[in-house]
């Protein structure tokens, strides 16, 4: 398997303080792959090794089937940072045609690329306007085609939805979504657990620099998955409850738990048996009580995120800002 | 496969800011009227110096009753004054120094001089008190006049007529011409003003272009563009395309003034003909070491901005920080009179080395033609040779600072970055 980006036991100290420690994460191509963390957690010093601003102290990172990071790679990547602007007297369609230039297109096809991603985002008829004429959204999606003028392999997305209204961050999850369908890798981080969890196929969580948990999402959630732990959903609110009556007296049940007037979950009371299983099954069957959807727990990457962090989202006081800039 | 264009970033870079410059306004109204502006800094106060020296001044000049050649000295500076505009109030001597003081307050007069008895024959000194006592050219026409009388009426008391008095006071017909023996010789005074020009010219250039890499740098910061750009470029790249890109700007700005003063000073009997405005001209070869020094210097001093500007978080602390250059920038102006006075001197020699002064005094040197084949050559592989090192000493600042948001570098933080670079 090639992979969009490696990396290799990467480290990254400022002063004291250590942002990024023995990371090591590998992202396939052609997937929506989240970074997730707690503030400080390293996320954003990551993406920013990955963008060539600061160079690893330790470790080795590898784009695109081995490129190292520097002006080859970042002409086959797009980046977005967290802390991002635009020159905010310079006109939109020129301020995009420029930063795409910069990524090596000549100035005409810069120009027309330019215009097609913004008229794609429905700034078309602000492409004449000093950036500081628009609203901040408007500002975000022009960094958002600048980012993705001049049709990168790899997209690298910092908290992209930050400071978005729901309209336009819908958009912009429509444009992720067509750059996967498209054949192009997406890295982003979010705090948007539930944004992740629709979006993403893939995840790692990093908390104090280092790596918590990595691996496509349905197979964190089913390994994260708690044992013995069903959810059952009924046609209507009274079925519900006769089946909760009926199966709080079942010894095969340990735990009920009520989610919404027609779903509860149960928790058996011998999570590894098949026959605690069929029994749930064979009580429902004989009330004649059978629910429209019976599947095992799934636990919400909300859920895993804050069992997995924990602890360490507590915020590390940080290093100053100065020495963040000793790359 | 897209169109992609080999051109390295700091080409794009230097490309985007010298076009969002020569597009505005301000760069074209400066451009043109530039040379204008310059005259006009130079020769208004130099006018307004004369005018007031030869016009508008009322002064008193008191002398007692019973001194006779006192008495004929004051008439004589009465006439000489009322020729050119001047007014001489007729105060008897006995009027006290308190009352005179209080006419000075209330701008009756600008000021006063008592001719003691034996001023004339040089045993006392005339003092002279006003508000316009610090007037160069108004004190020194007081002064001459005071000296032409005194004289007339020393040559008048050893027993010469008047009329031989008036021709032996005829001034005669003075001029000075600069040369150094290699050319022809051109009037001095003209010479200075212009070398005063080019040299006011180049500073004002390297000053506003310089100080431009440094809001560039800093817009780059505060409108948090710059990790977009690092993203495609490396650091060094960016600095060199900002220094080349506002350079750029500067180039066109001096290359155009420098081309109207070759034109001015070429053309200049057909233009003021009928004034006979005696114009050096400027040769091409200094035309070549006023673009030179012109390019050395903005990258010496754009680089010093530049690095400024990446240790800096805001327009403010910029302004703040940037005033150890600006002394430095000071240094040249004030030794402008120095290498004036004596072209070929230690002192010119010294200066057109240093270079912090170096670029904006050797165009002047060589206008005086003061500046021997080797003394141009020196100085231009010192200031050549330091504006490289001065260039990656700034990269290394730069490359670091660029990337600090919220605080402005320490100077142990800079000489860190300088060590470790």
């Amino acid at each position: 398997m090639t992979f969009a980006l490696e990396i290799d036991r990467v480290s990254k100290r400022f002063g004291t303080h250590r942002a990024v420690e023995d990371l090591t994460l590998a992202v396939p191509r052609g997937v929506i792959y989240g970074l997730l963390g707690p503030n400080g957690a390293g996320k954003s010093t990551t993406m920013r090794m990955v963008a060539d601003i600061f160079a690893p102290d330790e470790g080795a990172i590898r784009l695109l089937g081995g490129l190292p990071p520097g002006r080859a790679a970042s002409m086959r990547m797009g980046f977005l940072p967290e802390e991002r602007g635009l020159y905010p007297k310079m006109k939109v369609l020129e301020v995009v045609a420029f930063l795409a230039e910069l990524r090596g297109l000549d100035r005409r096809e810069a120009t027309r690329r330019a215009e097609r991603w913004l008229t794609r985002l429905g700034l078309e008829n602000w492409l004449g306007q000093k950036v500081q004429e628009l609203s901040k959204g408007m500002q975000q999606k022009v960094q958002f085609a600048a980012c993705l003028v001049h049709d990168p392999e790899l997209v690298i997305l910092d908290e992209p939805w930050s400071g978005l209204d729901p309209v336009n961050a819908e958009v912009l999850r429509d444009v992720v979504r067509e750059l996967k369908a498209a054949g192009q890798t997406v890295v982003l981080s979010t705090h948007l657990m539930e944004q992740a969890e629709e979006i993403c196929d893939a995840l790692a969580i990093i908390a104090g620099g280092r790596l918590v948990l990595e691996g496509p999402l349905a197979q964190i959630q089913r390994d994260h998955a708690p044992l013995g732990r069903l959810a059952l959903t009924f046609a209507d609110p009274a079925l519900a409850a006769q089946a909760l009556a009926l199966l709080r007296t079942s010894p095969a049940v340990s735990d009920l738990l009520v989610t919404s007037p027609t779903t509860f979950e149960l928790a058996l009371a011998e999570p590894t048996s098949p026959a605690a299983k069929k029994e749930v099954i064979a009580t429902l069957i004989a009330a004649d009580l059978l629910p429209t959807s019976f599947r095992e727990v799934v636990p919400s990457l909300h859920r895993i995120f804050v069992s997995k962090v924990g602890d360490a989202a507590r915020p590390e006081r940080r290093p100053d800002t100065a020495s963040r800039g000793e790359a | 496969m897209s169109p992609r264009d080999s051109r390295p970033g700091w080409w794009v870079i230097a490309r985007r800011e010298l076009l969002e410059r020569v597009r505005s306004r301000w760069f074209i109204v400066m451009t043109l009227l530039g040379p204008v502006l310059l005259v006009g800094a130079i020769a208004i106060p130099a006018l307004i110096a004369v005018n007031t020296a030869k016009s508008g001044a009322r002064i008193a000049i008191l002398v007692q009753d019973d001194d006779a050649q006192g008495q004929q000295v004051f008439a004589l500076v009465k006439r000489d004054l009322g020729t050119i505009g001047w007014k001489v109030h007729d105060a008897p001597a006995a009027m006290p120094d308190e009352t005179l003081l209080a006419w000075v307050a209330d701008k009756t007069i600008a000021g006063f001089v008592r001719l003691p008895r034996g001023f004339v024959d040089g045993t006392a000194t005339a003092v002279y008190q006003g508000d316009n006592a610090s007037n160069q050219g108004a004190m020194a026409l007081v002064s001459s006049l005071l000296t032409r009388a005194v004289t007339a009426v020393r040559l008048e008391a050893s027993g010469l007529d008047e009329r031989t008095v008036t021709r032996a006071l005829i001034p005669p017909s003075f001029e000075a011409r600069h040369t150094t023996g290699k050319s022809e010789s051109t009037s001095g005074a003209m010479l200075f003003v212009l070398g005063y020009a080019v040299v006011m010219m180049l500073y004002m250039a390297v000053l506003i272009h310089a100080v431009n890499v440094m809001r560039a740098v800093v817009l780059d910061k505060t409108s948090k563009v710059v990790e977009v750009l690092l993203a495609a470029v490396k650091p060094q790249a960016l600095m060199l395309g900002k220094i080349l890109g506002v350079g750029a700007v500067g180039l066109i700005q001096v290359g155009f003034w420098a081309l109207v003063l070759v034109l001015v000073t070429t053309f200049a009997g057909d233009l003021f003909g009928p004034v006979s405005l005696e114009l050096p001209k400027i040769d091409f070869g200094t035309f070549v070491v006023i673009v030179a020094d012109f390019v050395l210097g903005y990258f010496f001093y754009a680089s010093l901005y530049a690095a400024l500007g990446a240790s800096v978080s805001t327009d403010q602390e910029a302004q703040q920080a940037q005033a150890p250059i600006v002394l430095l920038l000071i240094i040249p102006v004030a030794c402008l009179q120095l290498v004036a006075n004596d072209p070929r001197g230690t002192a010119a020699e010294v200066l057109t080395l240093i270079p912090f002064t170096s670029p904006f005094l050797m165009p002047l040197r060589q206008l005086l033609d003061g500046a021997t084949p080797l003394a141009l050559g020196l100085h231009f592989v010192v200031l050549a040779g330091s504006t490289w090192m001065l260039t990656q000493l700034a990269a290394r600042i730069f490359r670091v600072g660029i990337l600090m948001t919220g605080k402005r570098a320490s100077l142990s933080e800079v000489w860190r970055w300088l060590r470790h670079g």
